[in-house]
């Protein structure tokens, strides 16, 4: 079945009458002439005649069978069907997948990669237009693959190319109306997601013969040690005739980016000062000294802080202190200084803080003071509050976690304890394995049978040393040493510096003796190092005094002596309410991060009580002017709330409706993938090594014509030229036999 | 125009002017004059001796040689006598074809009058004959210089008709001709070829020498026409629409056959043969014409 790309062009076949008007205006206009050698005429013509009338003929129909040819190619026809095939004349289907993740942001000068992207995207519609056969075009952007989940929705479905599609620097055509609007994503999606869905998203192909490009930056993260890219590009090759690789980089640029962005674990409460960790990666080759770094709280300054240097390849993290008077949720971003990818340069954190971080304090013995002392010091009077709630509560009250919940304290303090029960043992380890923190005061109760039996249990258990039994640490009036000797232990760490500290004051008198120390374990070996044990204090005759463990995500500390008398003398030194508070913060819950690994692309997820809250809410994304209403969907937990395209990193303000109407405003923070920053880059050579195998073609963005293969043009359009060349001649051979040449000697007379 | 302006081209006639017309056989003038005549006369031209013999004019006798040989000797001169010409010129329709700036019945009347005052000049004597498809004029043969103006006014013909016998004109010149002279026939030979040799043959065995001028428009020989163009006859009624390129060939093809046969009938009748574009200029065209006939006529 014979088609035309270009129908309307078919009414040029119109001209084919061209060469029949000339010849009838000819007639009409010829010129008379009275003759005197008619009788010479008329013999001529007779002789002649037939001929002549007969190349005459064959001649005006070559013309106009050139014409007709010459509308024919312009009209661009293809033959459907099998015979078509065998001509060669099939569609060919150009597929490209470009690379919108944030690294293509990338700017210099003027322009950005991303435009750079763009305009090869034009360049190879630009290119199919001018190709003879009929040629369709998809366009699919990594992110809208990725965000989509199998469903992507690409911006261009099969297009026909034509003039109205593209059409040389035309900005009206479709293609451009589509390209316009689009800029680099805050995504990070890698082109395997795009990969998988052009299986779903494209017919079988069979009859056409698809041109797969990858219009990308080619960053090492994507590219580098990816075997189910290669199986899917693999894949994609048995498909397609051609597989381009459309480089839009040319240099390596550097780049920093913020990786993190929460709140040091510890008291963070409404009311204190808390402090913020931000960590900063070079992903430069140069050192990036002395970086500043903008603060944000609640969209207001916070200050700069400048930043170490930052070798390459490198992080490094900042600390700065937050404050909030008011409990709830507060927003906390900070930002780097402009460099050629911008997306990165900010992080956003959401800090949800309580008024009070209630803390258990269990006392184990009532007559005695420990449990007290410990509760002073975490909430010592004072103007500086500490944000920490203590409660004290009996050994029994770790028996009933279904009413007590642990799980809503940040920690728990075992002060003095003899014994526990099963259950509290059980309930203390599941609380310490899910992220609490735990901390052992020893004392006069403490029954050292049942600390090791039950709680250290060699090791399984929740306590990390064997206790041996009380020791006396005798006085040394000569001795120069201090009674504690600190470490660079978190805990400890802040007496470190200090020239005249506190902790030099303290004396010990007694002291629980460890049965067996951990093998050769240093005070400064990472304190998550599972299942490390290790040693923050030791007393001046080298036995340890305070050692923590890591149990399950939660940490456990202890403390082998009683701040008070007849123990020792610590709870009338500062540095036991520093010591106390130190440890609150190294052991609270670390379950409860302020998460900022929230990314884009990944939905934002709410689970509401279906008692207080109605099944609609409404989010705010960042930079948007409108909510987007949300219809919740009942889950066992109550409702479930999916906004299911976080695409903008930023702050995303959820609107929550309470049954009685009353609004109840909520933050979420979306933040950018930073390994996305990494602007390394695999080259052809590499490229090549890794796909080992794949054909493919590696371009760079200003010359992405595919390579001229037989099968892509049209031969029938071919055929029809080369029929017109045979015509071209033919007329010309035909009119020069149709008129007298003299012959070469001169005329006849 | 006046008939004498339009046939009489002072520039041609000054150039031509020093040429010489002469009879290319021995011609029987009556006048004394440039051509050889088949008698011996009173002339200055010496041929020869010859024993005198009884009834030889005594006069003629020379002396000088009786003196030394003591034999009697006559002296023998040529006598010379003058031409009598006649120019036969078609004035037929098909003559007043013409593509430059003279048609072919202007050229050939020029020719004619031009040779009519050559021969006139040089004391010979001319008439003339004008005909299409009989004879229209004739102008006997007189060598008076004033004879001229008859002849330009026998050519200055009107309504011209078409040509049909050849034969019989030629006939009827050579009756109206008893004695053996000169006969130009100046025509496009559009005619009847075996009545056309015939009438040659006829007037060659009467004696006369014969000159054709063939004149031919560069049009009817080269047939260089280009575009669409109809053909009509101006001497009959055929026409001819056509693509005249591609007639060309078959057209020069028949134009071939025709003057290939008018040359080798005139060759076989001895008569002399020049074909004579319009195109060419008149007086060049009978100055290479006349100083060739010149040359044959030295070689007899």
């Amino acid at each position: 079945m014979l088609s035309f790309l270009n129908t309307p062009l078919l009414w040029g076949l119109a001209a084919v009458s061209v060469p029949v008007i000339i010849h009838l205006i000819n007639l009409m206009r010829h010129r008379r002439v009275r003759w005197a050698a008619m009788e010479f005429l008329l013999a001529g013509q007779r002789k002649h005649s037939t001929w002549i009338r007969l190349k005459e003929m064959l001649l005006l129909l070559l013309r106009m069978a050139a014409v007709a040819a010459v509308v024919l190619i312009v009209a661009r026809p293809r033959l459907d069907g099998g015979l078509g095939k065998r001509l060669g004349d099939v569609n060919t289907h150009h597929v490209v997948l470009l690379d919108d993740s944030f690294s293509m942001s990338d700017r210099f000068a003027e322009r950005n990669v991303f435009d750079q992207a763009k305009a090869a995207v034009e360049r190879i519609a630009q290119a199919a237009l001018d190709e003879s056969s009929a040629q369709t075009f998809t366009l699919l952007r990594t992110s809208q693959a990725a965000a989509s989940q199998g469903a992507a929705k690409p911006d261009l479905l099969e297009e026909t190319v034509n003039a109205e599609f593209v059409f040389r620097d035309r900005p009206d055509r479709k293609l451009n109306r589509v390209l316009e609007p689009i800029g680099p994503s805050e995504s990070a999606a890698g082109p395997e997601a795009a990969l998988r869905s052009l299986s779903t998203l494209l017919k079988s192909g069979d009859g056409e013969e698809r041109i797969l490009y990858i219009v990308s930056d080619f960053r090492a993260r994507d590219w580098r040690g990816t075997p189910e890219l290669r199986s899917l590009l693999a894949a994609q090759e048995k498909r397609s005739a051609q597989i381009i690789f459309v480089n839009c980089v040319e240099t390596d640029r550097p780049n920093l980016a913020v990786t993190s962005l929460a709140p040091k674990s510890g008291t963070v409460t409404a009311g204190v000062h808390f402090e913020v960790q931000v960590e900063a990666r070079n992903f430069g080759l140069a050192t990036a000294e002395r970086t500043a770094v903008d603060i944000r709280s609640d969209g207001d300054s916070g200050g700069t802080i400048f930043l170490d240097p930052i070798p390459p390849g490198k992080s490094v993290v900042g600390k700065f202190f937050a404050f909030f008077s008011d409990p709830g949720e507060h927003k906390l971003s900070v930002e780097l200084p402009s460099d050629p990818i911008a997306t990165d340069n900010r992080r956003y954190c959401v800090v949800d803080l309580p008024a009070k971080m209630p803390v258990l304090v269990i006392d184990g013995n009532p007559t005695s003071t420990e449990a007290a002392d410990v509760a002073w010091a975490l909430a010592p009077a004072g103007p500086v509050a500490s944000g920490i709630a203590p409660q004290v509560q009996p050994p029994s009250f770790l028996i009933d976690d279904e009413n007590h919940r642990l799980a809503d304290y940040w920690a728990v303090y075992l002060a003095n304890v003899k014994e526990l029960d099963d259950a509290a043992v059980r309930n203390l380890e599941a609380y310490a394995n899910a992220g609490g923190g735990v901390c052992f005061v020893v004392g006069n109760q403490t029954s050292v049978p049942f600390f090791n039996d039950k709680l250290h249990r060699d090791g399984a258990g929740l306590f990390p040393v064997a206790l041996d039994s009380e020791k006396q640490l005798f006085r040394d009036r000569e001795a120069k040493a201090f009674d504690i000797v600190g470490s660079s232990h978190p805990v400890f760490a802040r007496f470190a510096d200090e020239r005249n500290s506190f902790l030099r004051d303290v004396a010990i008198d007694r002291y629980f003796g460890v049965r067996e120390l951990p093998p050769a374990l240093a005070a400064d070996t990472p304190a998550d190092a599972e299942p490390a044990v290790t040693i923050a204090a030791t007393l001046r005759n080298g036995a340890p005094l305070a050692v923590e463990r890591q149990f399950g995500k939660g940490r456990v500390m202890v403390l082998l002596t009683v701040p008070s008398a007849p123990w020792s003398d610590w709870k009338k030194n500062p540095s036991f309410v520093i010591t106390m508070l130190e440890t609150q913060s190294h052991i609270a819950r670390r379950d409860r991060q302020f998460d900022d690994a929230r990314l884009v692309g990944s939905p934002i997820t709410f689970v509401l009580d279906a008692k207080i809250y109605q099944a609609n809410i409404n989010i705010l994304p960042p930079r948007g002017s409108e909510t987007v209403p949300v219809p919740g969907v009942v889950v066992p937990d109550g409702l479930k709330f999916d906004y299911p395209d976080a695409a903008q990193a930023g702050f995303y303000q959820a609107e929550l409706i309470r049954l009685d109407k009353t609004a109840e405003l909520r933050q979420a923070a979306v933040n950018v993938d930073a390994g996305e920053g990494d602007l390394a880059r695999v080259g052809e050579s590499e490229l090549r090594e890794r796909l080992d195998g794949l054909r493919f073609q590696f371009r760079a963005a200003d010359r992405v014509q595919p390579a001229e293969s037989e099968s892509s043009s049209s031969m029938l359009s071919s055929l029809i030229l080369y029929g017109l060349i045979v015509l071209l001649l033919g007329e010309q051979a035909l009119a020069y036999a149709c008129s007298y040449h003299a012959p070469r000697k001169g005329a006849a007379v | 125009m006046s008939a004498s302006k339009r046939f009489l081209h002072p520039e041609a006639i000054q150039r031509i002017s020093r040429l010489d017309l002469r009879a290319r056989h021995i011609v029987e003038g009556f006048l004394s004059g440039e051509h050889r005549s088949p008698y011996f006369g009173q002339s200055i031209e010496f041929v020869q001796h010859r024993e005198y013999t009884a009834g030889d004019d005594l006069r003629r006798v020379d002396w000088k040689v009786w003196a030394k040989q003591d034999k009697y000797y006559v002296k023998q001169y040529e006598e010379e006598t003058n031409l009598r010409a006649t120019l036969v010129v078609d004035v037929s329709a098909g003559m007043q074809y013409g593509s430059g700036p003279l048609n072919k019945y202007e050229y050939a009347s020029t020719v004619a009058v031009s040779l009519a005052y050559l021969l006139l000049r040089q004391q010979d004597a001319v008439g003339c004959v004008a005909f299409d498809e009989k004879v229209r004029r004739t102008v006997p043969i007189r060598s008076r210089i004033n004879h001229l103006q008859s002849i330009i006014t026998a050519l200055d013909a009107s309504a011209p008709r078409d040509k049909t016998d050849i034969a019989k004109v030629l006939l009827d010149v050579a009756q109206e001709t008893p004695r053996r002279g000169l006969i130009t026939i100046i025509s496009d030979l559009f005619v009847d070829r075996p009545a056309l040799l015939r009438g040659l043959r006829l007037l060659k065995q009467r004696g006369h020498d014969v000159m054709v001028f063939h004149i031919m428009d560069d049009d009817e020989l080269d047939f260089n026409f280009t575009g669409a163009t109809r053909f009509e006859g101006l001497e009959g009624p055929d026409s001819l629409n056509c693509n005249p390129r591609a007639l060309r060939e078959g057209y020069l093809e028949a134009m071939n056959a025709f003057l290939e046969e008018v040359r080798r009938g005139c060759s076989q009748n001895g008569c002399d043969y020049a074909l004579i574009r319009t195109s060419q200029p008149l007086d060049a065209a009978l100055a290479a014409y006349l100083s060739s006939r010149l040359g044959m006529h030295h070689r007899n």
